[in-house]
C-alpha cells in the first residue's frame, strides 16, 4: 500500500504551528518556513514498497475517479473525517471542457464529492489561472460543477498573492525559496487533480507540473531550467494524492490548445499516491517514455517517487 | 410651493441625488466585471458636453449620442436642475462640503456675489469646444464625469494598496482569518484591473483639484469651473421651470445666505445660469414667497445675467490659445508621429487622427477593461493625445474573447467589433527582440510566450536556436495582436517580445 499521510503527525503539528506563527508574526523581516520536515513526512515511499496506480476507463466520467480510487482503498484511506482538504485542478486557461486545456469538471466534482463522503470538514478548490480568473473558472465548467454540489463545506476560491507564505526549500538545486499559497500549505490533505496534455517546453503537463497552481509570484522564471525547478518546488509541498484526468487529452498546441482536432478522447482517469509514478505512467498515453519528460527524471532523482514502471503495481479497474 | 413643502422636497432631492450617485457607481463596477453588460460608459451617452465635443472634433453625428438629447431637453426645460438633482459629482461635493464647512467658514469670505467669478466656467466651456473644433480634444480634462470615472478607474489599486498597508500594520498581514470574510465580501469589487494604471496620479490629482475648490466656496467647482454646468446654464436661459421671484426681496437676505451656488448677485438679482433649483431658498423662506413655478419665457424681461460682452471677450481669448495650439506643430502640443509601441484599443489600428477626435478621454474603457490592458496615455503624441487610452500589453493583454471597450465606448471612438472581427484588426503585431529574448542570448529554456499564445495554431512557433534550447519565432500572418506574449515574458522590465504598431512594420513583400 502507500504511505499514509497522517495529519496528527507531530512534525505536521510543528509545521502548522510555524504557519500560525508566521501569520501572526512581525513581517518586517519575513521568516521563512522550512518545509523539508513536511516533505520528508509526506514524501516518497520506501524504495522496496511498490506504489499502487489505479487506472479506470469508461464513458461515465463522473464514475472514473471513484473506480480508480477503489484500487487505492478508496478516498477514506487518505482523507480523514474532520480534515481540511485542498483539491487543486488545472483551471489555467479560458477554454471549454471539450478543448482539453483544463481538468474536466465532472472529474473535479467527483473528487470533491469523494472527499465529502470521506468526512472532510472543508474542501477548498482553487487554481492560479493564466487567463482572466473569472473566465477560466466559468468557461472551464468547474465553477458550475463545484457550485452544483451545493454543500457549505465546499469552497471555490481565488488564490491571492497576499495569502502566500515564503517557503525555504533547503534541498532545492535551483530554487531554494518560493512563496506558496497558504491554503495549500495549511490543509491536511492536498489532492492534485491535473489534466494530461501537451506542453511546448516541457513536452507534457502532468501532475508534477500542476504544482505551479499553488505558486505565488512571477512563475515565468520557472521556465529557465524548468525540469529541475519543478522538482525543487514539488518538494516543498508534495501532494497527498494525484488523480490524473485523461478523459480526453490535448495532443498538440498545448498547454491551452483551442482546436478540437488536437483533442483525443481516452475515457481514462488514474490515481496514485506517488507523483512520479503516475506522471511516468501518463507519458504512455502520448506514446512517450517516462525519461522523455525532463521533470519526471528530475523528480525521481530528487527521491520524490518512482519512475520505473516495472516497480509500480498498476491496477486496471 | 410653501416652505414646508420645500423642506420635504429637499429630502426628495437628496434621495434622487444619492440614487443617481449609486447608479453611476453601480454602472462603474458592473462595467469592470468580465460579464458583458452595462458600464460607466452609459452615463456618457447622456452627457451633452462630451457628445458635443466629439461631434465638433469629428464633424460627424453618431447615433450613439441620441440619449444626450434627453439631457438637452432637460436643460431647455429646467436649466441647471441637473446640477442640483442628478450630477453625482455634485452630490459628492455636497457630502464633502458638509465635512469641510468649518474650514470654509474659517478661512474664506464668500466671493459669490462677483459676476466675474462666473466667467471661468464659460471660458472653459468655450475653450474646450473651440479646441475640439480645432482638433484638440481636451474635454476629458474638465468634463465632471470623465474626471470622476477616470479617478475611480485609477484610484482602485492605490486604495487597495493603502488598505493592505493599513491591514498589514494592524494585523500583521494583508489578509487574516479575521478579515477573510470581509475580503470574500469585497472580492467582487476588487476583481478587475490588476496592477497600477499608468498616470493614475494625474487622474487622482485632477479630481482632488475639484474637491479642493469646495474649500474655497460651496460647490466651488460648479460655480466657477464646471463647463457642463455652464452648458446647462446656457440651455436654460429661457427655461420655463424657474424659481420665483427673480430677485431676493428687499430687506431680507435669506435666500442669498442659503444659496449653495451663490446665485444671487450683489443687487439681489437671481442669476438663472447659477440656479440649480435645489430648493434651499424655498424651504428657508419665512414669508412663503420663494417658490418654483412654470412660466413661459418672456425674452424682453429675461435677466441680463450672462453679461454678454464679458462672456464674448472671455470666450474669444480662451479660444485663441487652443486653436493656435492645435495647428502649430509645437512639441508637445501638436500631434506627433506615434512611437512604435503606442497601441490603441482594439479595432482602432493605426487610425490615430480620427480616434483622437472622437475619443473624449472619459475613461469608461479603462474602467471596463477586465485585463487592465488599457491605460491613460501621457504626451507621447503631444497634448492632442493626453489621457487618451492606449493598450499596454506589458501590463495586461487584450484578451481575444473580450470586446468590452468597443461595446461600451460612448462616442464610437473604439469601434464595435465582434470577437471574430477583432482578430482581423490587431492593434499591433508581436516582434521578438533577439537582444533581450532569453533563449536567443544564452543556453536557457523559456518559451513562455509560445505557451501563452492563445491562437489555436500557435502564432509563436518553436525553432532551433543558437544554443541547445528552442527559441520562439513569430508567425506574423497568424498573430492577432493580443499581447499575451508581451504580458507573460518572464524578463524583468521590458519584454523580449513586444507588440509594435502596424504602421511601423515594413510593408509586406
Amino acid at each position: 500500500m502507500t504511505t499514509d499521510p497522517q495529519p496528527s503527525d507531530p512534525r505536521r503539528r510543528d509545521f502548522l504551528r510555524q504557519v500560525a506563527a508566521f501569520a501572526a508574526g512581525a513581517l518586517l523581516v519575513p521568516p521563512l518556513l522550512d518545509l523539508d520536515a513536511v516533505a520528508a513526512e509526506a514524501g516518497p515511499p520506501t524504495p522496496d514498497a511498490r506504489p499502487v496506480l489505479g487506472v479506470a476507463t469508461g464513458t461515465d466520467w463522473s464514475a472514473l475517479p471513484v473506480t480508480a480510487m477503489a484500487a487505492l482503498g478508496g478516498m477514506q484511506a487518505f482523507v480523514k473525517p474532520g480534515s481540511t482538504v485542498v483539491v487543486k485542478p488545472n483551471i489555467g486557461w479560458d477554454r471549454t471542457p471539450e478543448q482539453g486545456a483544463n481538468t474536466h469538471p465532472l472529474v473535479v466534482a467527483s473528487v470533491v464529492r469523494m472527499c465529502l463522503t470521506a468526512g472532510a470538514k472543508t474542501v477548498r478548490v482553487f487554481d492560479r489561472t493564466c487567463n482572466n480568473r473569472d473566465k477560466c473558472y466559468a468557461n472551464s465548467g468547474i465553477r458550475a460543477a463545484v457550485e452544483a454540489i451545493a454543500d457549505p463545506r465546499v469552497q471555490l476560491t481565488f488564490p491571492d498573492d497576499r495569502k502566500a507564505i515564503p517557503v525555504r526549500i533547503a534541498q532545492g538545486k535551483l530554487i531554494t525559496e518560493w512563496s506558496l499559497y497558504r491554503e495549500a500549505l495549511e490543509c491536511d490533505h492536498y489532492i492534485n487533480v491535473p489534466v494530461a496534455k501537451h506542453h511546448g517546453l516541457s513536452r507534457l503537463t502532468l501532475g508534477i507540473k500542476n504544482i505551479m497552481g499553488i505558486m505565488a509570484g512571477n512563475r515565468g522564471s520557472i521556465h529557465q531550467g524548468i525540469h529541475q525547478k519543478l522538482a525543487d518546488i514539488y518538494r516543498a509541498r508534495p501532494a497527498t494524492l494525484t488523480i490524473l484526468d485523461a478523459t480526453r487529452i490535448l495532443l498538440r498546441n498545448g498547454p491551452q490548445g483551442g482546436k478540437l482536432e488536437d483533442v483525443e478522447v481516452r475515457n481514462t482517469v488514474a490515481a496514485c499516491a506517488d507523483p512520479v509514478a503516475i506522471d511516468a505512467w501518463a507519458t504512455g498515453l502520448f506514446g512517450l517514455k517516462p525519461a522523455d519528460v525532463g521533470y519526471i527524471a528530475s523528480a525521481a532523482e530528487a527521491g520524490l517517487g518512482i519512475m520505473d514502471l516495472d516497480r509500480v503495481r498498476i491496477v486496471q479497474a | 410651493m410653501s416652505a414646508g413643502h420645500g423642506s420635504r422636497a429637499i429630502w426628495v432631492r437628496r434621495a434622487v441625488q444619492l440614487g443617481c450617485l449609486a447608479l453611476l457607481l453601480w454602472l462603474f463596477r458592473h462595467g469592470a466585471s468580465a460579464e458583458p453588460g452595462a458600464g460607466a460608459a452609459w452615463w456618457f451617452r447622456f452627457d451633452p458636453l462630451v457628445q458635443l465635443a466629439a461631434l465638433l472634433a469629428d464633424r460627424s453625428v453618431q447615433l450613439l449620442a441620441w440619449p444626450a438629447l434627453f439631457a438637452v431637453a432637460l436643460g431647455l426645460f429646467a436649466g441647471r436642475v441637473f446640477c442640483g438633482w442628478i450630477c453625482p459629482l455634485g452630490t459628492l461635493l455636497d457630502l464633502w462640503g458638509r465635512l469641510t464647512g468649518w474650514f470654509r467658514h474659517l478661512a474664506w469670505r464668500d466671493r459669490s456675489a462677483s459676476d466675474w467669478a462666473r466667467l471661468p466656467r464659460f471660458a472653459i466651456l468655450a475653450a474646450v469646444l473651440l479646441a475640439a473644433l480645432g482638433g484638440l480634444q481636451l474635454v476629458g480634462l474638465v468634463d465632471p464625469f470623465s474626471l470622476l470615472v477616470r479617478a475611480l478607474a485609477a484610484g482602485d489599486p492605490p486604495l487597495r494598496a493603502g488598505a493592505d498597508a493599513v491591514s498589514t500594520l494592524a494585523l500583521g498581514s494583508a489578509i487574516e482569518p479575521a478579515s477573510e470574510a470581509a475580503y470574500a465580501a469585497a472580492l467582487p469589487w476588487l476583481a478587475a484591473r490588476p496592477g497600477w494604471p499608468a498616470l493614475w496620479w494625474l487622474s487622482l490629482a485632477l479630481l482632488v483639484t475639484v474637491f479642493a475648490l469646495e474649500l474655497l466656496g460651496r460647490r466651488g467647482w460648479c460655480r466657477w469651473a464646471c463647463p457642463l454646468g455652464a452648458l446647462y446654464g446656457l440651455l436654460g436661459r429661457w427655461a420655463p421651470l424657474l424659481r420665483l421671484p427673480s430677485r431676493s426681496c428687499a430687506g431680507c437676505g435669506d435666500c442669498r445666505a442659503s444659496c449653495d451656488l451663490g446665485a444671487f448677485a450683489a443687487d439681489g438679482r437671481l442669476r438663472r445660469s447659477d440656479c440649480t433649483l435645489c430648493l434651499r431658498c424655498v424651504a428657508g423662506c419665512e414669508r412663503d414667497r420663494a417658490h418654483v413655478a412654470i412660466r413661459l419665457p418672456q425674452p424682453s424681461s429675461a435677466p441680463p445675467d450672462l453679461e454678454r460682452r464679458r462672456v464674448l471677450i472671455a470666450g474669444a481669448v480662451a479660444a485663441g490659445v487652443p486653436l493656435v495650439a492645435a495647428h502649430l506643430p509645437l512639441a508637445p502640443l501638436g500631434r506627433q508621429t506615434p512611437p512604435i509601441d503606442l497601441l490603441r484599443p482594439p479595432g482602432v489600428g493605426d487610425q490615430d487622427e480620427a480616434f483622437l477626435d472622437r475619443c473624449v478621454r472619459c475613461g469608461a474603457c479603462l474602467a471596463a477593461c477586465p485585463e487592465g490592458a488599457l491605460h491613460s496615455d501621457g504626451l507621447s503624441v503631444g497634448l492632442a493625445g493626453l489621457l487618451a487610452p492606449r493598450l499596454s500589453p506589458r501590463r495586461g493583454a487584450c484578451d481575444p474573447g473580450c470586446t468590452r471597450c468597443g461595446d461600451l465606448c460612448p462616442t464610437g471612438a473604439i469601434p464595435r467589433l465582434s470577437v471574430a472581427e477583432k482578430t482581423l484588426h490587431p492593434p499591433g503585431l508581436a516582434v521578438i527582440d533577439r537582444q533581450l529574448c532569453i533563449p536567443y542570448l544564452r543556453d536557457e529554456s523559456c518559451l513562455v510566450c509560445e505557451e501563452h499564445c492563445p491562437v489555436a495554431e500557435k502564432a509563436i512557433q518553436r525553432a532551433a536556436g543558437p544554443f541547445s534550447q528552442e527559441v520562439p519565432v513569430v508567425a506574423a500572418e497568424r498573430c492577432i495582436g493580443c499581447g499575451w506574449c508581451e504580458k507573460v515574458c518572464p524578463l524583468e522590465g521590458a519584454a523580449g517580445i513586444r507588440l509594435v504598431r502596424l504602421d511601423s512594420l515594413p510593408a509586406e513583400q
